[in-house]
Parts: structure tokens; sequence; C-alpha cells
């Protein structure tokens, strides 16, 4: 469970809503496959990610990832009940998928450097300290289903 | 783990186009792993936290300079940096998970500061880099 002040959902709410999900979506997925590349291995169906340009400029990769932060948005709408929000998804990570909940945290993190990098002076300390927690809060919402 | 030549281009870059800056990087790292990570602040009842202190900026500027010492020595980061992993493994006894909240919030900070040259590669090779720091810093422990 996540525990925010009221003030941290307000920076999380103003800060996010600096963030445009369809360009950055993107980027996120992008950077977990350049910087941790064993992450790839759940995407053999994307077709060519040789290089951190392959990888940044793939199509499939752009497409997913701007799926994957809807998806983390929509979840920001459901603070108080993320492992409801995400319980469908959770199942689908571990039954169908087989994703390994620690490459959540890292998604997660590299959200934070991809937010840092747009978001620049506006990514403050305190702004950065509010999203970790929803972050954190998300990885163990997709988590929680798993068995 | 190893820094590939490509990964050492892109750290000592990185960290040369941070220049006089890296100090207050070290302080603002710092300052977002005690506001991000409260437990780490369990290792610094000593000073004063308050977010921009003096004792976090120092601290800071402490941790900036070993890394510039590191970057200056990528071929031989144990050499190096034999001395502070004797600090870290017989005094400070820093639990080693900690490293990695730092790590991380250096590279919040490189992106912040430094967005135009944060590329994907260059992203990859700091996470290396502090990687490998932490590594060393952590290898006499047991």
């Amino acid at each position: 469970m996540v525990h925010l002040t009221a003030g941290e959902k307000s920076l999380v709410a103003s800060t996010w809503s600096k963030v445009n999900v369809d360009e950055v979506g993107g980027e996120v997925l992008g950077r977990l496959l350049v910087v941790y590349p064993w992450t790839q291995r759940f995407f053999t169906s994307f077709g060519d990610l040789s290089s951190a340009s392959a990888i940044m400029g793939n199509a499939k990769v752009q497409a997913h990832g701007k799926k994957v932060l809807k998806s983390f948005a929509e979840g920001l709408n459901h603070l108080d009940d993320l492992k409801g929000a995400f319980a469908q998804l959770s199942e689908l990570h571990c039954d169908k998928l087989h994703v390994d909940p620690e490459n959540f945290r890292l998604l997660g993190n590299v959200l934070m450097c991809v937010m840092a990098r747009h978001l620049r002076a506006d990514f403050t300390p305190e702004a950065q300290a509010a999203c970790q927690k929803v972050v954190a809060g998300v990885a163990t919402a997709l988590a929680h289903k798993y068995h | 783990m190893v820094l590939s030549a490509a990964d050492k281009a892109n750290v000592k870059a990185v960290w040369e186009k941070a220049g006089g800056d890296v100090a207050k990087f070290g302080g603002e790292a710092l300052n977002r792993t005690f506001l991000s990570f409260p437990t780490t602040k369990t290792y610094f009842s000593h000073m004063d936290l308050t977010p921009g202190s003096g004792d976090i900026m120092g601290h800071g500027k402490k941790v900036a300079d070993a890394l510039t010492v590191a970057v200056g020595h990528l071929d031989d980061l144990p050499g190096a940096l034999s001395k502070l992993s004797d600090l870290h493994a017989y005094k400070l006894r820093v639990d080693p998970v900690n490293f990695k909240l730092l790590s991380h919030c250096l590279l919040v900070t490189l992106a912040s500061h430094l967005p135009g040259d944060f590329s994907p590669p260059v992203h990859a090779s700091m996470d290396k880099f502090l990687s490998t720091v932490s590594t060393v810093l952590t290898s006499k422990y047991r």
C-alpha cells in the first residue's frame, strides 16, 4: 500500500501533468532495454534491438512503451488502491508474460531518470521522493498476484 | 561486468562536461537519496540532514571528488579506490543495498542537469560505472 500525504499526492499530480506521456513512454522502455540489456529477453519479437540507436528508433518499442506508460498513468488515478487497479495486469505478467517483478523496479527507476531529463529543475528532490513512492507502489501492485 | 572502451569514453566525457558542478551534483544526489530513501539517513546521524545543509553539501563534495578520482583511473578502480574500500569495509560498513540507491540518485541528478548529454548509451555507461565503483567499495566486506 502506498502512503502519500495530501501534499505528496498534489506534488505527484502537478509533476506528472508536465510529462508528455505519448512522447516519454517510448524513451522509458527504450532506455530500459539499452541500460539493462537482459530485459530484451521479453521482446524477442520486436525486431532489431542490436544497438542503442536501433532500440530507441524501433517502432514496436515506441508503441509498447507508450502503452506501458498510459497504463501507469491510469494507475495514478487509483493511488489509494493500486493493488486493485493493477490486479488483472499482475495476473497477466505472472501467468502469461512470466516477467520477474524486479523488472518493474528497474522500469520505475528508468522512468525517474527520464522525468528528470525532461522536467530538469522541476523534478525537485521532493517531487522525486513522492514519485519514487508511486513507482514502488506500482511495482508492488504488479507483483501482488504472483504465485 | 566490464567497462568497455566506449563506456570509459562516455563516463569521462559526461564527467568532464559536469566540470566544476560535480561537487554540487554530489550534494544534490545525497539530498535526493535522503528524501527518496529515508533509511539511508541512518548512516548520518552525526550530520545536519536538513535538505541542502552545509554538512550534506560538504559530504556531497567528498563523494564527487572520490568519483573524479575513479573517473581518472578507470583502468584500475580497485587500486585507485583501495583506501576508500578499506574505509567502507572496516569503519563505515554501509549496507551494500545503499550504494544502488545513491547511484540511482546520481543518475537522476545528471539527467536533470545535463539532459542533452544523458543519452541512452551514456546512461548505460554511467550506470555500469557506478555499479562497478559500488562493487569495489564493498569488495572487502567479507
